[in-house]
């Protein structure tokens, strides 16, 4: 692979559409979460002022109706952006910088270790997310720290794997036998000179990860798992009012999937031109 | 290639033994513990110790875990009618996954059905996925850079990671009540036939058809590309062959096999997606399955789908592997890696 420098990165992402598409959409929906409780047209949580106001069509009141406890549908999908990102990015950073470390080591060490956590890792990768989710919540009881730390726990390995393949090729080159032969410490090797080396690698593994995360914590939410039955949450949102579908109450439904679907994509269009600057 | 095999085969199974023990180690991480949890908050200590006895969760941990893999003579707690431990008399290996701690019927029964249903709606989903989207690939990479290549491409990726119970949702809206072409949910009545039952499975398998698209589209489009600017392809292109008989015989053959690897490799998404789809459309597969048993805490249940989810995954593994190594001579005839 020919060494791309920077400002060549950054001319490819420049110009490329889909990231730019991908960052506006993203940016939008952190905006929301930090500031959507603020703009939004009524209080998200609002208990019901009037219960015969619940599940009203869109009006010009209520740009997308009411919910089944009259609560506003456009201010809970803008103030549901929260949740599911401070939650994806946690876990997205926990699996990340655990997995990083143990790819440091794994890639770096080789050998016996390299092949026992191969092994763990198969195993993990045979058992599907959601059900790997769905176990530990069970255990753990329907918690939103839970779902951090399960979604942080198997991203670990997952990037690890990634990591370790980019330490492999590069433990090969002559700035690494030199600073072997200046008899530096392993940990001062895999953190400060081989780790500024890979950080590409793991911001791209990092922006398809969050993609995941919220596929998996969205998923979640809509199975009744993780997130407390208040909290504005689109998953949640999903999993409430599906069931009025069958009487053509479309709205409190459509709106927090379009929200969801313009969210999964908008970051994965991000990742995607990210991973194309980055080769 | 027997070595191979044999190496492989060898491999799936030490990652089982893993699974074994990973689930065995989810179980335990429980609060409190499996029988408080069945009896409920108004048990007296004698039940409990009664239920912990039944369930055989009064004893060290490594001898249960080896009697849910290994299995479990019973010999010395005979004497009562149901007193085998809750994780199998027979032991896992072979077949015996114990009872249900919330249905009461034994779990590899509960879980022959879930499978057979699950299989079903997994077939319809490869049989409409597979062709389609090896045929998005390969018009994406002869249109390369095109208007039609992108929008198959950034089309195919965002439909793949949009989660499935949004998708579902959307079409349930469109599709079934709408224009109501569909049924909302997938469960077929009583003696449908075969038809019937296929109507009822394509809405739901729609679902997992967007989400697989994309990502079979992009490794045949990766492969096509490859393939296309092969020596061997301008060599065949120069030698004055016809350019769809250039595709059939040299890009296309060698595109396939890495997709081949892919399909399979796809299985775990797609018992991952029958949760939340068998969910929504109402349906008896084994993703219901595990969400009614996480939602009980029915650890014997669950902890036997999750085996049964994981030796699908790793028989399908094998087989990709086997497919692939079979269609290319140089790991067919020994060549070492």
């Amino acid at each position: 692979m020919p060494a791309v420098s920077g400002s060549q990165r950054w001319k490819v992402l420049r110009r490329s559409a889909t990231f730019w598409v991908g960052l506006g959409i993203t940016t939008m929906w952190v905006f929301f979460a930090i500031f959507g409780d603020f703009i939004a047209p009524y209080d998200p949580l609002g208990v019901p002022q009037d219960i015969l106001n619940r599940l009203a069509p869109p009006s010009a009141e209520h740009w997308f109706g009411t919910d089944e406890l009259g609560r506003d549908v456009l201010s809970r999908v803008m103030a549901g952006a929260r949740s599911v990102m401070t939650i994806a990015l946690a876990a997205t950073v926990i699996g990340t910088v655990v997995g990083t470390a143990v790819g440091l080591m794994v890639g770096y060490f080789g050998g016996i270790l390299d092949d026992i956590v191969g092994r763990i890792l198969d195993a993990f990768l045979s058992i599907p997310l959601v059900i790997t989710g769905l176990l530990a919540l069970a255990a753990l009881g329907p918690n939103t720290f839970g779902v951090v730390i399960v979604i942080g726990l198997v991203f670990t390995p997952l990037i690890a794997k990634t990591v370790r393949a980019a330490v492999l090729s590069e433990r090969q080159l002559d700035y690494v036998t030199a600073a072997q032969l200046r008899r530096e410490n392993s940990f001062y090797i895999l953190f400060v000179e081989i780790l500024p080396n890979v950080t590409s690698v793991i911001v791209v593994e990092f922006t398809v990860r969050l993609g995941y995360a919220i596929f998996t914590i969205l998923a979640l939410a809509f199975l009744g798992f993780g997130i407390e039955p208040s909290v504005p949450d689109w998953g949640l949102a999903i999993s409430q009012h599906y069931s009025y579908l069958t009487g053509n109450v479309w709205w409190p439904v459509l709106f927090p999937a379009l929200a969801i679907a313009s969210l999964v994509v908008g970051v994965n269009l991000l990742a995607d031109g990210i991973s194309q600057a980055v080769e | 290639m027997l070595r191979y095999i044999a190496r492989r085969i060898g491999l799936a199974i030490i990652t089982l033994f893993l699974i074994t023990i990973i689930v065995f180690a989810g179980t335990q991480i429980l609060p409190g513990n499996v029988a408080q949890r069945i009896a409920g908050p108004f048990a007296t200590a004698e039940q409990m110790e009664q239920l912990a006895y039944r369930l055989g969760t009064d004893r060290p941990l490594w001898s249960q875990y080896s009697d849910w893999v290994f299995g479990w003579p019973c010999s010395a707690r005979e004497t009562d009618q149901s007193g085998c431990p809750a994780l199998g008399r027979g032991g896992a290996i072979r077949g015996d996954l114990g009872t249900s701690a919330a249905l009461s019927r034994p779990v590899s029964q509960l879980l022959g059905r879930a499978v057979v249903n699950s299989a079903k709606l997994a077939v319809v989903a490869f049989v409409i996925v597979v062709p389609l989207s090896i045929l998005g690939g390969v018009v994406a990479a002869l249109r390369r850079g095109k208007l039609t290549d992108r929008i198959i491409t950034v089309g195919g990726l965002s439909a793949t990671v949009i989660p499935e119970f949004v998708s579902g949702i959307v079409l349930i809206l469109v599709f079934a009540i709408w224009l109501d072409w569909f049924p909302g949910t997938a469960t077929a009545p009583q003696g449908a036939g075969f038809f019937e039952q296929l109507y009822y499975l394509i809405l739901p398998a729609m679902p997992l058809v967007l989400v697989l698209f994309g990502y079979i589209a992009k490794i045949t489009r990766a492969g096509v590309i490859e393939a296309l600017d092969a020596d061997y392809t301008r060599t065949a292109t120069l030698k004055g062959l016809p350019r769809g008989r250039v595709i059939r015989r040299d890009v296309l053959r060698n595109a396939l096999l890495p997709t081949i690897a892919v399909v399979a490799s796809q299985v775990g998404y797609l018992i991952g997606g029958l949760v939340v789809v068998e969910v929504l459309f109402n349906y008896q597969g084994i993703g219901r399955l595990v969400f009614d048993a996480s939602k009980k805490a029915d650890f014997p249940v669950l902890a036997g789908a999750v085996l049964v989810i994981a030796l699908a995954f790793q028989v399908s593994m094998l087989l990709a592997d086997l497919a692939y190594s079979w269609l290319n001579p140089r790991i067919r005839l020994g060549a070492e890696e």
